[in-house]
């Protein structure tokens, strides 16, 4: 370390040693803290406002998003009657968007939450246990990251059709190892603290162990890295659809018109992919942001 | 012309909170050739104002002031100004060695690079040159240091490294920021020894900041007292430790346990600092040992495996605590003393049952642990406790005090349900001194010693009749640890406990202890009567260790403390 860096941190302790450090509610607390967050702010609305919209689609929607206009298709932005354009079908752009989100909704954030709560099981239990059992957890979640997700999502698909159920529970299992091996690293960092030690000498079983001490030290890096995930897993999910395994045409789908609308790129349709595409980036910002304030508001320290 | 003047020197940072004041006008003079030493407690600005000398501060720190080194100012100059200084003018030890030393290089390869800065000489010539300044410090085996990783070395040789280092440049003047904090007794006072040599011979001034009065004692010729940003009290050594003019500096001298100290008042009152003169006004529970003991360990031993191989030759195992026999009577503070290494925390574990051993019995109350269930077990851990020594990482930082003092009353039985439980944290918490609003608070919302103070609640909450405690005031301030202490004896006469006490430091160990253990290399090599340890120490590591004791100017044979302490000079001095 630079002696710069030496010398900052036992300045600032000696620093900050003599300063009294108030506490109010811990809710206000982290309220306050997340408002003062600005990009954070502005993430958790964005993500709000997406909720309110797809909810209110069939409302809010100034046409039906299926409704093909052929002669007016590929109509660029600001043509008469429709906003943001058409696609190729000579659908309208905004209906569409307006509807498409309601896939991301349902499958991906579902499916990333479950996975992050699988994964807080399988890594506290494989971080924390020492016998054999959580290396074979592992090796199944390395199984599961060699293993190629399309295959995964295809098996699924003939088993029990290309539905909701299966897209889900393919990104689920996507996600799944990434989020597990984070959290098998932190419980391993932290099974050998202190205060690991300090609780079992107060009496406490493996298990409440597990669950009162160690599990609050690592919901944090469990809720940014998933928040991280969303962005990535409504990509998969084009990806998917793209292939026919989840979403069916012609339901709207952020990722499937991005597929579809990159055929018409070159042919005077770069609204289509394009305005779907900054949507998705939208939503996978606005998760990191608020994931990020998230970890600030949870880690109790300055 | 002084080799170092400060004047009004002022150090500000601004934190999330404003700006806070971390020096607030000192004025410092260091004459050439001189050892002083700049002595405070957490958050006084020593270190801080060191920094401000070396150039070293973040950039968040505003400086006011003059340093002048050798008549030119240092402040405001450009980095390349100062870098010409540093080296040759000014160099600086860091208390944490293995910080200080880059992990990635051999030591060789430091230090060569540190004897080739702005010096035109040949690797080779480097190499050697490195050498000779290592055999300086005091390092025989200069060979193998040279080729040594930093990680690879002792806590000892790296500090030794690192002042070869800086001292590799001939520094005017050297500051060393707490070096030896980190070190064992006997080698604090060698490396203390090696920094009164290297001054002698080579006329280098030292700048040594500090917390423990026995290295101003031994080390410097003037000393200068901080005290929240400011220097309150400033002198010659002697005049400033025998005779102190400001009560902050009085208060810190007679904190410090010193042996001898308890000759003055052995019973179970007695207490540390100002208030030592004052009985304690608490209803003395007799501490007449009990004929049987409450513990008793025998032939307790443990090994670990450190290197696991197929081939039954190749293993290899460390007899952390071997063949270790002792009694500890009830209401009784056994001591356990030792340098680092030597087992004691180890053996802590292993009568707390945290750690499993490898043979030898642990009985308490007559019951052998060994034969437990686990619903014994739990109810010995409600009578059997132990306090860490490093309270920062032995409180769970994301859970609340109040969480973490109820959940054991629960689950241990103490309580009957959630609002009893609270009610037994908010009498734990009192008892040492906080308030039921610290309950609500995180760990990192408090000072050092208010975590020890927690860890001790947490102790306490759940009524113990044994309390393990390793090392619990190692970490902190005289005048915290003198704070800690006296609540420890206090707790043990209202609450009628009994202590395990594990330190490294000997006047520590004589104050509190009744009867004490030396530890070495995993064995204990004698037990005795710790009221008087000079009389009682036998073995010669024993007598090692209380040689490397520093003390200072002798205040054995003063009063206590009970007349004001402004009018100090009258007080009585004994050689």
């Amino acid at each position: 370390m630079p002696p710069s860096e030496l010398v900052r941190e036992k300045v600032y302790a000696e620093a900050c040693s003599a300063c009294e450090r108030f506490a109010p509610s811990r809710l206000s607390a982290a309220a306050t803290r997340l408002a003062s967050n600005g990009l954070a702010l502005c993430g958790l609305l964005f993500i709000l406002l997406v909720f309110a919209v797809s909810a209110a689609a069939p409302w809010l929607a100034p046409y039906d998003p299926n409704a093909a206009d052929p002669v007016l298709r590929l109509g660029g932005i600001g043509t008469p009657g429709h906003l943001l354009g058409l696609d190729a079908q000579g659908r309208d752009m905004l209906s569409r968007l307006i509807w498409g989100g309601r896939t991301s909704l349902v499958v991906v954030i579902p499916a990333v939450f479950g996975a992050c709560v699988l994964s807080l099981l399988l890594g506290l239990y494989a971080g924390y246990s020492r016998s054999r059992v959580s290396a074979v957890v592992m090796r199944f979640i390395d199984i599961l990251f060699a293993f190629p997700m399309i295959l995964f999502a295809i098996n699924l698909a003939t088993t029990f059709g290309p539905g909701i159920i299966t897209v889900t529970v393919t990104v689920l299992f996507c996600a799944l190892p990434y989020v597990t091996r984070v959290v098998y690293a932190e419980v391993r960092a932290e099974r050998d603290k202190e205060y690991v030690e300090a609780a079992r000498a107060l009496g406490a079983s493996s298990f409440e162990i597990v669950a009162r001490e160690i599990l609050p030290n690592v919901m944090t890096s469990v809720v940014v890295y998933g928040t991280t995930l969303i962005g990535g897993m409504i990509v998969f999910l084009a990806g998917l659809s793209f292939l026919g395994l989840g979403v069916q045409p012609p339901t709207a789908d952020w990722g499937r018109m991005v597929g579809e609308g990159a055929r018409v790129m070159l042919l005077g349709g770069g609204h289509v992919a394009t305005l779907p595409a900054l949507v998705i980036v939208a939503f996978a910002l606005a998760f990191n942001r608020f994931g990020d304030g998230l970890r600030d508001v949870l880690d109790p320290r300055d | 012309m002084s080799l170092l003047k400060i004047e009004q020197l002022k150090v500000d940072f601004t934190g999330r909170h404003g700006l806070e004041s971390a020096v607030r006008g000192i004025d410092l003079h260091i004459e050439a050739g001189e050892i002083v030493a700049l002595v405070g407690e957490s958050g006084s600005g020593k270190s801080v104002t060191a920094a401000a000398i070396a150039g070293l501060l973040p950039r968040e720190a505003s400086v006011h002031g003059t340093i002048s080194f050798e008549g030119s100012a240092l402040l405001g100059k450009p980095e390349s100004a100062l870098e010409q200084i540093r080296g040759s003018g000014i160099a600086m030890v860091f208390q944490n060695p293995l910080s200080s030393l880059d992990p990635s290089f051999r030591v060789g390869a430091q230090l060569q690079e540190v004897a080739r800065h702005r010096r035109d000489i040949g690797q080779a010539e480097a190499l050697e040159h490195a050498a000779t300044w290592l055999q300086r410090v005091g390092i025989v085996d200069t060979k193998r240091v040279l080729r040594a990783w930093p990680h690879e070395l002792s806590g000892g040789m790296r500090q030794r490294v690192m002042i070869a280092m800086a001292a590799m440049g001939r520094p005017r003047l050297l500051i060393a920021d707490e070096p030896t904090t980190a070190l064992d007794a006997t080698l604090q006072k060698d490396i203390l020894a090696l920094l009164k040599s290297l001054n002698r011979e080579f006329g280098m001034a030292v700048l040594m900041i500090t917390h423990d009065f026995g290295v101003v004692s031994f080390l410097s010729e003037r000393v200068a007292v901080m005290k929240a940003g400011r220097i309150v009290e400033h002198g010659p050594t002697e005049q400033v430790l025998t005779a102190p003019r400001h009560a902050y500096t009085a208060k810190l001298i007679a904190a410090v346990p010193e042996l001898g100290l308890r000759r003055l008042d052995p019973s179970p009152a007695r207490r540390l600092g100002e208030s030592g003169g004052r009985k304690a006004a608490v209803s003395v529970i007799s501490n007449q040992p009990v004929s049987d003991p409450l513990l008793k360990v025998q032939g307790l031993t443990k090994t670990f495996v450190i290197e696991k191989s197929w081939l039954r030759s190749h293993v290899r195992t460390l007899d952390a605590v071997s063949d270790v026999h002792f009694e500890v009577r009830r209401g009784e503070i056994f001591g356990l003393i030792g340098t680092s290494g030597s087992g004691k925390s180890t053996l802590a574990r292993l009568v707390a049952q945290l750690l499993a051993s490898t043979s030898g019995s642990v009985q308490f109350a007559g019951a052998d642990l060994a034969q437990f269930d686990a619903a014994e077990l739990r109810r010995f851990r409600q009578r059997f406790q132990f306090v860490f020594q490093d309270s920062t990482s032995s409180l769970n930082p994301r859970r609340t005090i109040g969480e973490q003092l109820c959940d054991p009353a629960l689950r241990l039985g103490v309580a009957r349900n959630q609002p009893h439980a609270y009610q037994l944290a908010i009498e734990a918490i009192e008892r040492v001194g906080l308030t039921a609003r610290h309950l609500e608070r995180f760990p990192h919302a408090f000072s050092g010693g208010q975590r020890q103070r927690i860890g001790i609640a947490r102790a306490l909450v759940v009524k113990p009749e044994f309390i393990v405690l390793d090392e619990p005031t190692s970490a902190l301030d005289v005048s915290i640890q003198a704070d800690i202490l006296n609540l420890l004896l206090e707790l043990r006469q209202t609450l009628d406990l009994t202590y395990l006490f594990i330190a490294h430091s000997l006047p520590v160990i004589e104050f509190m202890c009744d009867r004490v253990a030396v530890m070495q290399s995993g064995r204990i090599i004698e037990t005795f009567d710790a009221a008087d340890l000079h009389a009682n120490a036998l073995q010669p590591s024993t007598r090692a260790l209380l040689d490397a004791v520093l003390s200072l100017p002798s205040r054995s044979g003063e009063a206590s403390n009970t007349g004001s302490i402004q009018d100090a000079s009258t007080a009585e001095l004994t050689p």
